[in-house]
């Protein structure tokens, strides 16, 4: 009985979290924007249960704890978020919760499949037709889990997913492995049981990666994988289906500032790290994290340098975003 | 075709040159123009409101440039000092070796830029003066009745008026009539400070070098005085300031660029000196110009915090860029244009040997800064010289340099050590004392790091000052406390420029007087003759009998001064991000490692000296010839106990 009792207020408990989440999200969605009825108030998403007295509920909870506040009166009434609700907002989970990683076993076996394709494009048809239910079985995957998976492999930039020709939806998706991608290939295990038919130039490829044989045309190599051709290409897709977008990333860091920001500058590895928190280990990587901060350089954000760096420790400047010549510590001028 | 086998002019290689150490290193002709434009334009408009006014202004703003190293402070400073050319006179402040000591640095370096001029053009002093004279030559000319020669040589004036005036002005042998013509000109102007007027006037004189002593801070012996006929203390820069702006009759301001202010950061009441020191200079001097330039990250991290109010309230923030996509091309392209080799195109890319359209994607995703930009294309075009790699080439990240740090870095050394020797500026006659001193501090600093690694001497703290400074004239000196493992001994390091007179023999009383209390003292003087007096000859000799004292002059350790300006050069390189090695930018420290490491310093005569009071390598008070144990550690590199191993290395 106890258990089942505590079992309902962890589960309250996430609820008011979701719920303060949900509404708070919506004022910094709408920057610079005034909100006249209670943000949220139309929809009513599963798992908040929001009717309207819960409605009128969180309104009055935030109210209260300060997090908005009300200005103006009768028609001109209206909400806005305060610096302690985007500071509570900082600290709260992502809700929804971001989906669990892809089984790593099932990633490199559709990799490897799509590779030995060469650089012919793969309808989804015939992606699916690479899990047949036994293989499926002994992977331990679903029908679901492969939409997912390659969505998930889409935003990492291994797939490159295009419009096919076909007659059929399946036949209209395409994909093809990038280069990231093949580097993947190499960085999991296969299952031992998995079965493959590849061709001489897909081994080759195998073999040219893993002995870290140069990319042809490549004249000058970089500290780290930069993005060439199809991967460049790429680079546009993740920004345009990334799993928190820009406006989170600046809501963010704006909501931090005012925490462990001084003097205008939030350390990076600060960002990092709640971004880590709040959206998962793949929102805070270097796919995702970096590159995001890179492309909004200069037009949201202002990124300096670290030249001084007797006052970090070793992992605060390893969590640091990689220039070209130069380590980014600071994010300032969020705009 | 092949690279490798063209001739050696086309083998130069345009990316060669990527960061400025000096305004004066700028060139137009690689200048991208458009980017930070804006900071440079507002600055330039700013600098013409000015011109002209003979009262500070009250609602002047002193522009800060910010950024982090590699993106163009210095060489916005050039852009200015291009773009004003001679219609304002430039001076180019460097990192401040003394925080206590920021009006003697500026004076010195103003009095520097006065007296100096470029590519055999007349000194700043010199075009100023003779602007001042020449009406009053024509006016004298019109009254007098000239004879032939002298009508010619008017004539030719007015085709090259500064050079002719300056001419005309020259012929005199006779030290007085210039006497005549400092009095007649600072009769003229009441305002400022007589003696600054005529010992400026003096710079036409052959008592020159006097004259510029006198301005910089040097104390002069008191025959020098009399033969310049002036015997006040050394003027503040503020009066020498206004002086100038008197003689160009405020027609051009003077723009004063601070670079780096973050080298004061090594004292925690630097910002605030320096930020209080700005303010006067603001409100005391008519007709000028500040900028300063910073590290983004220690501005916006502490510096702006310790700055007074007042400061904050008349500056401007102006924060540099990185080059967009259309910068990276225009870069790529005028180093291009400029390269012997450009012709090689012929119907190709105005890019070639590069890839255009690769180089435009790298700069829009990488935002790469302009140093580094340059240092890939080096690399990239070292690589199509050579035969490595083929054109078009792609400008990526770094490659990883082949070549260990270490030898890179005695490579830098040796680079840096040539500089030093052919750079007028860095000659060590024209040196301010602080500079030498803060030289010696940096490599007694690096000593002291390495403890029991530096072989033959191991200081453990270093005390400053132990001199008694007067109001004019700073006398530099430093404690060192020395453990051999045996026992703990204290030796006393000091640096005079002086040269004579009164100056120096107190200097050397008071400098006796602090090796009385320790094991024995080196005192450094950057200059070939110096004349202590009778009194003070016998207070030398004795305590050189007594095995107390050394002195090293510059006329016979010309090498070791060199290298200490040579570390002195690395070590702000270090501090201000602008060393860098391969694909490393190297910090302090480990810039303190790699000097430690390439030996080059083991055996400077000043360290040989300190360590010779050093027991049990060597019994205390022995005669100079005896043998020390850097000497020992020359011996087995196979080295002569005097050579210079800097000069060596070359």
């Amino acid at each position: 009985m106890k258990i089942e009792q505590d079992r309902d207020r962890d589960q309250d408990g996430n609820r008011d979290q979701n719920r303060d989440y949900f509404f708070l999200k919506q004022f910094l969605d709408s920057p610079g924007q005034i909100l006249k009825r209670f943000a949220g108030t139309k929809t009513n998403p599963k798992g908040l249960d929001l009717d309207a007295a819960a409605k009128r509920a969180v309104e009055a909870q935030l109210l209260a704890r300060n997090f908005i506040a009300v200005n103006g009166k009768g028609k001109d009434r209206h909400f806005a978020i305060t610096d302690a609700g985007r500071a509570h907002f900082a600290n709260l989970p992502v809700f929804p919760p971001p989906p669990p990683p892809p089984d790593p076993k099932l990633k490199v076996f559709i990799l490897l499949n799509l590779l030995g394709a060469g650089d012919r494009p793969v309808t989804l048809k015939q992606v699916k037709a690479m899990l047949p239910p036994a293989v499926a079985k002994t992977l331990g995957a679903s029908k679901e889990s492969l939409s997912a998976l390659l969505e998930s492999l889409v935003k990492d930039g291994a797939l490159l997913k295009s419009s096919g020709e076909g007659t059929s939806p399946d036949d209209r998706v395409v994909f093809r492995v990038t280069e990231n991608g093949k580097q993947e290939i190499l960085h999991h295990r296969q299952h031992g049981d998995m079965v493959f038919k590849l061709s001489g130039s897909a081994v080759n490829q195998l073999l040219e990666l893993a002995a870290g044989k140069p990319i042809a045309n490549a004249t000058v190599s970089h500290c780290m994988p930069l993005p060439a051709g199809d991967q460049a290409q790429n680079l546009v897709a993740l920004a345009a289906a990334s799993s928190f977008s820009d406006e989170e990333l600046i809501g963010e860091a704006r909501a931090l500032m005012a925490t462990r920001g001084s003097n205008g500058l939030l350390p990076i590895y600060e960002l990092r790290r709640h971004i880590r928190k709040k959206f998962g280990e793949h929102a805070a990587g270097l796919d995702e994290f970096d590159r995001k901060l890179k492309r909004l350089r200069g037009e949201r954000l202002d990124l300096i340098s670290l030249f001084d760096r007797s006052s970090f420790s070793h992992d605060q400047i390893s969590e640091g975003v990689q220039g070209v010549g130069e380590l980014f510590f600071y994010v300032r001028n969020l705009r | 075709m092949i690279q490798s086998q063209l001739p050696p002019a086309i083998r130069e290689n345009p990316f060669r040159i990527s960061r400025l150490n000096h305004s004066s290193d700028f060139r137009g002709d690689w200048d991208v123009e458009s980017l930070n434009s804006a900071q440079s334009n507002w600055v330039l408009a700013e600098i013409e409101l000015i011109a002209g006014r003979t009262r500070p202004d009250p609602g002047q703003l002193i522009p800060i440039f910010l950024s982090q190293p590699g993106y163009g402070k210095t060489h916005i400073f050039g852009r200015l000092a291009a773009k004003l050319k001679e219609s304002a006179f430039f001076v180019f402040v460097g990192a401040i070796p003394d925080t206590r000591r920021i009006a003697e640095h500026l004076r010195w370096t103003v009095v520097e830029t006065l007296f100096r001029g470029e590519n055999g053009r007349p000194s700043p002093l010199e075009e100023a003066l003779a602007e001042l004279l020449l009406p009053s030559l024509i006016t004298h000319a019109d009254r007098c009745n000239l004879n032939h020669d002298k009508q010619q040589l008017l004539i030719s004036i007015l085709h090259s008026p500064v050079e002719g005036t300056l001419e005309i002005l020259g012929r005199s042998t006779h030290v007085a009539s210039y006497h005549k013509l400092a009095a007649s000109v600072s009769s003229r102007m009441p305002q400022v400070r007589a003696s600054i007027v005529r010992a400026m006037v003096l710079a036409l004189s052959p008592e020159k070098h006097l004259a510029r002593q006198w301005l910089r801070g040097e104390k002069l012996a008191e025959d020098e005085s009399r033969r310049i006929g002036i015997h006040d203390d050394s003027p503040n820069v503020m009066d020498v300031l206004n002086a100038f702006a008197a003689i160009l009759e405020y027609r051009k301001p003077m723009v004063i660029c601070f670079d780096q202010i973050e080298s004061v950061l090594k004292d925690a009441d630097g910002p605030r000196l320096l930020g209080t020191h700005l303010m006067e200079l603001l409100a005391g001097v008519a007709n000028q110009y500040l900028i300063v330039s910073c590290f983004a990250q220690a501005w916006y991290g502490n510096y702006s915090k310790l700055l007074p109010e007042a400061f904050l309230r008349r500056s401007k923030e102006l924060e540099l860029n990185f080059p967009a996509p259309e910068h990276a091309l225009a870069l790529v392209k005028k180093r291009l244009q400029t390269w012997p080799g450009y012709d090689l195109k012929q119907n190709r890319s105005e890019y070639f040997p590069f890839d255009s359209e690769k180089l435009e994607r790298f700069a829009r995703e990488e935002k790469p800064k302009p140093s580094e930009l340059i240092q890939l294309c080096e690399a990239a075009m070292d690589g199509w010289m050579s035969g490595r790699l083929k054109a078009p080439l792609v400008v990526s990240g770094h490659a990883p340099s082949e070549e260990p740090v270490a030898q890179l870095f005695h490579k830098r050394w040796i680079e840096e050590l040539a500089s030093v020797q052919s750079d007028p500026k860095r000659q060590t006659e024209e040196m301010s004392d602080a500079r030498i001193f803060a030289a010696m501090k940096e490599i007694i600093a690096m000593v002291k790091a390495a403890g029991r690694r530096w072989p033959g001497l191991q200081i453990t703290v270093m005390k400053e000052p132990v001199l008694p400074s007067t109001a004019s004239y700073p006398r530099y000196g430093m404690r060192l406390e020395i453990d051999d493992g045996a026992s703990k001994h204290s030796v006393t390091a000091g640096v005079t420029t002086m040269t004579g007179g009164n100056g120096l023999f107190y200097y050397v009383r008071e400098f006796i007087k602090t090796i009385k209390t320790s094991r024995g003292g080196v005192l450094l003087n950057p200059r070939h003759e110096f004349n202590l007096g009778q009194v003070g000859s016998t207070q030398v000799k004795k305590a050189r009998e007594a095995g107390k004292l050394e002195i090293l002059s510059l006329k016979d350790h010309r090498g070791m001064f060199a290298a200490m300006e040579c570390a002195l050069g690395l070590f702000e390189q270090a501090q201000t991000g602008n060393l860098v090695l391969g694909t490393q930018t190297i910090g302090y420290e480990q810039c303190q490692e790699l000097l430690r490491e390439s030996r080059v310093l083991e055996e400077l005569a000043f360290l040989q000296k300190i360590a010779k009071w050093n027991p049990p390598t060597q019994a205390v008070n022995k005669p100079l010839n005896a043998v020390s144990a850097p000497a020992a550690v020359a011996a087995r590199n196979g080295l002569e106990e005097e050579s210079e191993p800097e000069l060596a290395a070359i």
